[in-house]
């Protein structure tokens, strides 16, 4: 379903919105240009799961891990494979202790064409329409 | 317990290691009649092999510190059993895990095999060292202004090793804000210095680019929207010379770096005001924080690192280990790992 947001703090609503369907272990893989939002809606996605953790664009440390005091999710997992490039294996980052655990939730910038267990990963893309607005589509 | 008597040697040489992104870097830094030397500052950068993957991969990284860390500490001719080194400085966090792992091994094996006493250094309090190798060394209180790819902090630090957080980057890091409209523009990688040199030929008031969040009433950073906005303008106007793009997406960065530091020091009040970190290579930052801090506070003394350690670089590593011995805080090699989120905490 496409939903269009015309300032940040409506791609953080939409966030929250889709936040309370997450139960842990969901890996969400987020995709769109450069500024269109998926920093943005991450920020939602941490403030909604209650972390006091301030949620930055891992561009540069590739992963962030934010603690958060929800009933079932105890982590938020954030990657971004921006400088990795989409061919990247994630290989080194021992992602794998951080997989498959029932109370993490994992998402994904700039996904890499294979992402682990690829199967159960939730597709999310952000398109920039217009200087405010962005179409993000969610899953039904 | 280890060799303690070198805490009080009127001269000493430390050896120290930084390997917690993409170069390996290894120094000799000496420190006595109160002035220090960098007797050897080695470098190894991986630029290269990650501009040809378009990006760093964590385990080519990792590889790479592996490859070469041997090879620069053999360049560095210590003898054998280290006896010409007083102490091992090493980069323990924050970083890339398989990266920070490279050195933090070889420091630990050189300080137990050698008998040295071990020093475990925050990669962001290396960056604000890197300030103690200029001419004259700050005075405290300081007001540090922290660039990089990486990071955007303003940091109050009273004395020592004593810091105190004013205000960081919400999202995006300034030098990460940097690259990404680098690629925006067609540019490559690192995005820093080509920006800078287009931003040369080009006018910076063609294009009035947004400052998010100069005007808020904290210290904290915003870069996101500023990354947008030019995304967006791409979008409207693909005719615009880069030149200008670059001169304006410039002049919106330093406005927003500098205006932020001078709101702090006009609230701490402080003796020396500090500029570090790779975006501090920026010409138009360095000399648009000094001028201005001239102009509004003629008596603050402003320091930057010489060019050559702004980016990263073992010499700054080793400069702060020298404070921490001073206080005696020494690491215990059999215990110390690498911790990417290692925070900035007090001596």
């Amino acid at each position: 379903m496409i939903f269009s947001t015309h300032t940040p703090e409506e791609t953080k609503q939409l966030a929250a919105h889709f936040a309370s369907t997450l139960h842990g272990g969901e890996i969400l893989a987020l995709e769109g240009d450069l500024g269109s939002g998926k920093t943005t809606f991450v920020q939602g996605l941490g403030e909604a799961l209650d972390t006091d953790a301030y949620v930055r664009s891992p561009s540069f440390t590739l992963m962030n891990i934010y603690p958060t005091k929800h009933k079932t999710i105890r982590f938020l997992v954030h990657l971004d494979c921006y400088r990795l490039g989409p061919s990247c294996n994630l290989q080194g980052l021992e992602l794998e202790e951080w997989l498959k655990r029932p109370d993490v939730v994992i998402v994904v910038e700039w996904p890499p064409y294979h992402l682990p267990i690829e199967e159960t990963s939730i597709r999310i893309t952000f398109e920039m329409v217009d200087v405010q607005t962005r179409n993000i589509t969610l899953p039904p | 317990m280890v060799a303690t008597a070198t805490f009080f040697l009127s001269f000493m040489r430390i050896l120290a290691i930084e390997t917690s992104c993409d170069d390996t870097s290894l120094a000799l830094v000496s420190h006595g009649d109160g002035t220090f030397v960098v007797e050897k500052n080695l470098v190894s950068s991986q630029v290269d092999t990650h501009t040809l993957y378009g990006g760093v991969v964590p385990e080519v990284a990792a590889r790479m510190h592996a490859e070469q860390i041997a090879p620069l500490l053999y360049a560095l001719e210590i003898p054998q059993d280290g006896s010409t080194v007083d102490a091992i400085a090493v980069t323990a966090g924050p970083g890339l895990v398989p990266s920070l792992r490279v050195g933090v091994a070889c420091a630990t094996t050189l300080a137990t095999a050698w008998q040295k006493p071990l020093i475990a250094i925050n990669h962001l309090e290396g960056h604000l060292y890197s300030c103690w190798l200029a001419n004259s060394p700050p005075l405290f209180p300081c007001i540090a202004l922290l660039v990089s790819g990486g990071h955007t902090e303003l940091i109050f630090m009273k004395d020592h090793g004593v810091y105190e957080y004013l205000g960081r980057t919400r999202d995006d890091a300034a030098g990460e804000a940097f690259d990404k409209v680098a690629k925006l523009l067609g540019l490559g990688y690192p995005g820093g210095p080509l920006i800078s040199k287009k931003a040369l030929e080009g006018q910076k008031d063609v294009i009035t680019f947004p400052r998010p969040m100069k005007d808020s009433a904290d210290f904290d950073f915003s870069f996101s929207g500023l990354k947008t906005a030019v995304a967006y303008h791409l979008k409207d106007h693909p005719d615009d010379r880069p030149e200008d793009i670059c001169a304006s997406f410039q002049d919106a960065v330093v406005d927003i770096l500098v205006s932020k530091t001078l709101k702090a020091v006009e609230k701490y009040q402080p003796t020396s005001v500090l500029l570090a970190g790779g975006v501090s290579a920026n010409t138009s930052l360095r000399e648009t924080l000094k001028n201005t801090l001239t102009e509004r506070f003629p008596k603050i003394h402003y320091h930057h690192p010489p060019l050559a350690y702004t980016t990263d670089n073992a010499a700054m590593v080793g400069v702060a280990a020298f404070f921490h011995l001073q206080k005696n805080k020494v690491t215990n090699p059999l215990t110390l790992v690498a911790d990417p989120n290692l925070p900035l905490s007090p001596l």
